[in-house]
């Protein structure tokens, strides 16, 4: 099941020349694709899916780490980016990354090209909350 | 009517599920209201202001939060957030707690899909609902 989905998604990745790398780990089975922003550089993009079901988990990180100091302010700028910004959305994980993420519905038809757009939503988001969240990191 | 929420409406009709319509020049909406178990009960409202499929799904005012708590909440909203898949936990500008999902464009089913996410939506801010108290009042 999982390597229909995957399946869906890079045929949908190729039509639209997305930079992308797959990969499977675990029962996990991933596509990653990597874009450029104007801000934050690089934004590699996980599309994740688990053998035993067909839900797309959607999934950015590494391009911010909290020390702890900052922890508080971080937070209330993640809470301002979830109320901002559709779609996707910031948490702060275990380890004091900022995550990006969103669940593609199981019941959605066409996983490709809805990958494909939540792909260049969370590209855009990111990229356009970067300047933001450095600050609340390094101010 | 905006074409999303008349299929949602329509996908509705066939599941039995009793709602509201809400029309206007810049949106429609279709609402739906259920009982549950902690909270009274929670409104999940799906919101098009176009024909581009657009879909917006909403459960407001899961709880209010005072002034003397709007400091701590993002930190409650965090752990909630990254309990809970699917609806995103947001802070408003009235400090209200609301419950969020964005249905993506390109997705064809869209009726299929917001009967999936009302039931997620409902699940989540009944299951939320409790932890949300707890913060409030500690």
């Amino acid at each position: 099941m999982a390597y229909n989905v995957i399946n869906e998604i890079v045929k949908v990745f190729d039509a639209e020349n997305v930079n992308y790398q797959t990969y499977d780990e675990g029962g996990i089975s991933c596509v990653a694709a990597i874009c450029e922003g104007k801000n934050a550089r690089e934004i590699v993009v996980h599309f994740t899916v688990t053998n035993d079901e067909e839900a797309v988990y959607v999934l950015s990180l590494g391009f911010a780490t909290v020390p702890d100091d900052k922890v508080p302010s971080v937070l209330a700028t993640l809470s301002k980016l979830n109320n901002q910004y559709r779609y996707v959305r910031f948490i702060l994980d275990d380890s004091n990354d900022v995550a990006v993420n969103y669940d593609i519905p199981l019941s959605t038809a066409d996983v490709g090209e809805v990958a494909c757009e939540l792909l260049y939503r969370m590209a855009q988001t990111i990229d356009a909350a970067y300047p933001e969240l450095m600050e609340a990191i390094e101010g | 009517m905006f074409i999303a929420t008349q299929v949602i409406a329509d996908y509705l009709d066939a599941e039995d599920i009793k709602y509201s319509v809400n029309e206007s020049e810049r949106a429609s909406s279709v609402g739906v209201r259920f009982q549950c178990d902690n909270l009274p009960s929670i409104g999940v409202i799906f919101f098009s202001n176009s024909d581009d499929n657009d879909v917006s799904a909403r459960a407001f005012s899961l709880v209010h939060v005072p002034e003397d708590k709007v400091s701590s909440m993002p930190a409650t909203l965090n752990e909630l957030n990254k309990s809970f898949r699917f609806a995103k936990f947001v802070l408003d500008e009235d400090n209200d707690v609301n419950l969020e999902f964005d249905i993506p464009l390109k997705t064809p089913n869209v009726g299929e899909v917001a009967y999936e996410i009302l039931q997620y939506m409902v699940q989540i801010g009944d299951h939320a609902y409790p932890l949300l108290m707890k913060a409030l009042q500690s």
